[in-house]
């Protein structure tokens, strides 16, 4: 069983270390007004990021978090992302946040296999930057605090537990 | 006594034949340059000479790489060091393998690229010794796992400008200086670089390979109406990272070679690193 576990380990552990690494260049030019930091986000199944209780619930953030040193709007500056992840499918959308933790989704998203983008070899380097686009003056979504979420959640306990005391 | 005077007379002939003889013309010099190029890895390497006694004519990949310290393999192409070259077919780029077969030098190797709509073809390489290079380009070579990290780039010396083609997309290039330089700070020009303002994924890129896999990205910085912060940037190569824009800083060793993406678009110019004509 120990061997077992051991060599289940050993599998993991090395599918981790040989899976490809790649990077996304990516940039925008419609950057919102208000914009004050970005992330890249991956989703698996062809939705759109969401965030509850304060962090991603859909999707799941690539590489660091761009500041706004680099966001001159309407630009985001190009960024080298890399994905240490091997992905099969899926696609990649930026989200860009404002100053009041509200945030706003890219119009478009980059497939996972896309060339010109997105450098898989160790010797083919980026050579287009795939440049997400967003609505200037967009509808800016509230991040949902963890505490909101929490009330949410208990609301939704204690309405059921109502219903079920009725029937 | 005899004997004496015949080795005097050989002496005073051989004398006067030298002397008559016309000296070979000394200006050549010989470059050998060892570069990084660590085993298990690829490198990106550049040649800073020119192929020696070549006559007028373009020197060829067989002479500018030495086979010294390199690995080769009687038969199996995977076990010996290659290079890999950029080139085009009628309509794309595309590479040509070469690896080092003991006792023959580089040999090609037929690879198959594979297209977006699932068709493929084959590519076969033309003989490394009738294939063009000249100082100032480059090329991939692929260590085998455990090579000496050292390889040895020859030629000649040249004392004349480098002037290399750069056509739209990628370039496969180089500095062909025998010292380590820097892209902003050893007065190389940059006249016909093209940078685009703020939309720097507008502006041409050069990409240095990075230890251990992927590149250094450094887009070049034109001045159209920057926020204050970048007017000190104008004219240089910046790399732009999640908190904002720098300038390209560090050395990038004699013999490296880098990517130069010229944008369609922005057409063709010549890399005259040492100033224009």
């Amino acid at each position: 069983m120990k061997k077992r576990v051991l060599a289940s380990f050993l599998l993991f552990f090395c599918g981790v270390l040989t899976s490809q690494a790649v990077v996304i260049g990516w940039s925008t030019e419609t950057a919102p007004v208000g914009s004050a930091s970005a992330i890249l986000v991956y989703v698996s199944d062809g939705s759109t990021p969401v965030f509850t209780g304060g962090s991603l619930t859909t999707g799941q953030q690539i590489g660091d978090t761009i500041t706004s040193g680099a966001i001159f709007v309407p630009y985001i500056m190009p960024q080298d992302t890399q994905d240490t992840t091997t992905r099969n499918s899926g696609t990649y959308y930026v989200v860009v946040f404002d100053d009041s933790e509200n945030y706003v989704v890219s119009n478009n998203s980059l497939a996972f296999n896309d060339g010109p983008s997105i450098s898989t070899g160790e010797t083919d380097p980026i050579t287009a930057y795939y440049l997400f686009t967003f609505n200037q003056n967009p509808e800016w979504i509230p991040v949902p605090e963890p505490g909101t979420a929490m009330l949410l959640v208990a609301g939704a306990a204690v309405a059921a537990l109502r219903r079920r005391k009725r029937a | 006594m005899k004997k004496f005077l015949m080795l005097m007379t050989a002496l005073a002939a051989a004398g006067w034949v030298r002397a008559e003889m016309p000296p070979l013309d000394g200006t050549n010099v010989v470059g050998f340059a060892a570069v990084n190029a660590a085993g298990g890895a690829n490198t990106l390497i550049t040649v800073p000479f020119e192929a020696c006694l070549n006559a007028g004519t373009p020197g060829v990949l067989a002479d500018l790489i030495s086979t010294n310290g390199l690995v080769s393999h009687a038969s199996d192409p995977g076990a010996a060091d290659q290079l890999i070259v950029l080139t085009t077919n009628a309509t794309m780029q595309i590479y040509y393998y070469y690896w080092l077969k003991a006792g023959e030098g580089w040999k090609g190797v037929e690879t198959s690229v594979k297209m977006p709509n699932g068709s493929s073809f084959a590519v076969t390489p033309v003989a490394a010794s009738e294939f063009p290079v000249a100082r100032g380009l480059g090329f991939w070579i692929k260590r085998v796992a455990g090579a000496a990290a050292d390889v040895y780039v020859k030629g000649q010396v040249s004392g004349a400008r480098q002037a290399t083609a750069i056509s739209e997309k990628l370039n496969l290039i180089g500095y062909g200086s025998v010292e380590a330089f820097s892209l902003n700070n050893s007065g190389i020009d940059w006249t016909g670089v093209t940078g685009a303002g703020l939309k720097l994924y507008e502006s041409d890129t050069i990409m240095l390979p990075k230890t251990g896999g992927g590149f250094t990205t450094y887009f070049y910085y034109v001045n159209a109406s920057p926020p204050a912060p970048h007017v000190s940037l104008t004219n240089k190569w910046v790399e732009s990272t999640a908190s904002g824009l720098q300038a390209a800083s560090g050395t990038i060793a004699a013999g490296q070679g880098f990517w130069f993406n010229r944008l369609t678009g922005h057409g063709s110019f010549t890399f005259r690193p040492n100033g224009q004509e």
